[in-house]
């Protein structure tokens, strides 16, 4: 006998079955470099949450008579022409990092998603409308929009948050108004229409689950882009507040006195990429499992 | 070539384009704080009594209503008067011309750079998958995307300017005046920048190849004995560029953000340099000016793009301008 009460959505086959989270964590941990990554973005993770107490010395506290010490047992990543430990205001740059990463991509998905289900779902002028206004914000390269907010408002955390938070909106909006299209006319869309389900249910029941997919893959390179772009600005000292140690922070402090010492801009830079290729690893990963057509293809 | 198709995008790019002009404006007028003091800098509005405050509002016009407001500045821009740099009182359209070359010279070797490294590269890599250069080519890409334009600057000026002495470590010289030492200045930057985006180009190209490649008129020309050289390019590279083209398209708007970063790094007098220094100096005007000329110019960049595209393949027709 049927289950009358499941979702129309199950009955289209749109949505995979074996999509669980559990199935697609085993079948992410089976792909190669996978477990590497999500290695590296726990011990990134550790050092965020836990600065405080892995961090050997004050990230900030700064000792002229200990400037550009090269990496030693006491100071395993060396210090700065300051003094300051490396390793310590690497740990403490993590915070700073995954904190906007993930911020800025819950920023661009809160208001991306819902106006691509509303664009893809009443078209028209509607969709015409966001369309064009995710048009506008893609014209200024991400930077440069960046600088403007960071211009008009001035620098810090939240100023740079929406900078890449509002630059990264587009994708997320026109990933979900495609996905919509593509299952806007399925039966059991009209089938849920018909039984006259009201168009928050049937874009928040039966739209939103087929969207899920290609939004976390998104949203996983989101995070990367998001990392690169906070370390962007930071190096351009238009970011955080410059006294917070952040990756980018210290590669710009390190770029004018590399003929004196090369690895104050070797390890925040390295962790730069590591985390990054590490997200990006995992993003790929997310969607060779949840996409499979597009397995080998990049 | 379909006429309706170009004119339909070069609608919306016009569109585009206008709205480009009202975000920015938006910047300069509603946002928080006295727009005199954003427009006149922080230091001239403080030394200023309230009656010369209030002249100075008047004079720019800033008691009309919005709209008023935003007539006769897209007026301004039209006629190319951008405002003056409250730091050194040079309009700064002047200011612009100046450093426009430089990040334009910068862009355009980082493109040549890129498309030249990424597509044979892409093309190779789909035609031995899973061999030892699709592996590398693969591992390079996914390097090359995640590692910071700014970091691997850093690396390679300390390892070719400071350790190797073959190139110098900042400054810019005309390549029109000065050829040789011109490419000099220019060839690390672009290098640069030209292997972070071939990294993208790389993975479009080898997956638009490994698309093309397995459809049936490919096998056609096979078994019609074409030369490997001849089924590659003229059947199979010649439809795989489509989407490339877009791609190649859309990077100029991340080789114009890029070049803001990478002229910081090697010192490059240019317009990311011209924007960041109006930040630090709280020159508004100048860095509304870079915002302007940089939005307005992607949407350009993109339909010219999109019409090669349409040049490129005639089954392009209005439709697809539509998503």
């Amino acid at each position: 006998m049927t289950n009358i009460s499941q979702p129309l959505s199950a009955l289209s086959g749109t949505v995979d079955e074996g999509r669980g989270t559990p199935n697609v964590l085993r079948r992410l941990l089976q792909q190669r470099m996978v477990p590497v990554a999500f290695g590296v973005l726990l011990v990134v993770l550790i050092c965020a949450v836990f600065a405080p107490v892995i961090a050997p010395a004050d990230p900030v506290a700064t000792s002229p008579l200990q400037a550009l010490k090269s990496p030693s047992l006491d100071h395993p990543m060396g210090t700065d022409q300051l003094g300051r430990d490396i390793l310590s205001r690497t740990i403490y740059g993590a915070r700073v990092s995954l904190l906007i990463g993930f911020l800025a991509v819950s920023l661009s998905v809160i208001v991306g998603v819902p106006l691509g289900l509303i664009s893809g779902y009443f078209g028209g002028m509607v969709d015409n409308i966001i369309m064009r206004a995710m048009d506008t914000i893609i014209a200024f390269p991400q930077i440069i929009l960046a600088l403007a907010i960071v211009a008009a408002f001035g620098g810090g955390m939240v100023q740079v948050l929406i900078a890449i938070g509002v630059g990264s909106i587009p994708p997320y909006c026109r990933v979900t108004r495609g996905q919509v299209l593509s299952v806007r006319e399925e039966d059991y869309i009209r089938a849920a229409q018909s039984m006259g389900s009201t168009n928050v249910r049937i874009l928040l029941r039966h739209i939103l689950p087929n969207v899920m997919s290609p939004l976390i893959v998104q949203a996983s390179l989101g995070v990367a882009f998001a990392i690169l772009a906070e370390a962007g600005l930071s190096f351009l000292g238009v970011g955080v507040d410059p006294k917070t140690p952040t990756w980018g922070g210290m590669l710009s402090q390190a770029l004018p006195i590399i003929r004196r010492a090369f690895h104050p801009s070797l390890f925040p830079g390295l962790a730069i990429f590591v985390t990054v290729l590490a997200v990006n690893v995992l993003g790929d990963a997310l969607r060779d499992v949840l996409d499979p057509r597009l397995r080998g293809r990049s | 070539m379909n006429l309706e198709y170009i004119l339909n995008r070069l609608l919306q790019t016009l569109l585009i384009m206008f709205m480009v002009s009202v975000l920015t404006f938006m910047f300069v007028s509603v946002l928080p704080g006295d727009p005199v003091v954003l427009l006149l800098g922080p230091e001239s509005s403080a030394s200023m009594t309230p009656e010369a405050i209030e002249r100075a509002r008047e004079d720019l016009g800033l008691n009309n209503p919005i709209p008023v407001r935003y007539a006769k500045w897209l007026g301004g821009v039209l006629t190319g008067d951008l405002g003056t740099s409250i730091r050194t009182r040079q309009p700064v359209l002047t200011a612009i011309r100046e450093r426009a070359p430089v990040t334009l010279q910068l862009a355009a070797m980082a493109w040549v750079i890129s498309t030249v490294i990424a597509i044979p590269a892409g093309v190779v890599a789909a035609l031995r998958r899973n061999s030892w250069f699709d592996r590398a080519a693969t591992m390079m890409a996914t390097a090359g995307v995640a590692i910071p334009n700014f970091w691997l600057g850093i690396l390679v000026l300390l390892l070719f300017s400071v350790k190797l002495g073959w190139f110098p470590a900042s400054g810019y010289v005309d390549p029109f005046k000065d050829p040789i030492q011109g490419l000099r200045t220019l060839i690390l930057p672009s290098m640069v920048l030209g292997l972070a985006q071939s990294a993208t180009i790389m993975r479009q190209t080898r997956s638009s190849m490994l698309e093309v490649m397995g459809h049936d008129y490919i096998r056609t020309a096979r078994s019609k004995g074409l030369t490997p050289y001849a089924v590659t390019v003229r059947h199979g590279l010649r439809n795989a560029l489509l989407p490339i083209i877009t791609v190649l398209g859309l990077r100029l708007g991340n080789l114009i953000g890029g070049s803001v970063i990478i002229e910081t790094v090697f010192a490059l007098p240019g317009m990311g340099r011209l924007a960041i220094g109006g930040i630090f100096a709280q020159d508004f005007p100048v860095v509304m000016g870079v915002v302007l000329v940089i939005g307005l110019t992607v949407p350009m960049a993109t339909l010219v793009t999109d019409i090669a595209y349409g040049i490129a393949d005639p089954r392009i027709k209005v439709s697809r301008s539509a998503s």
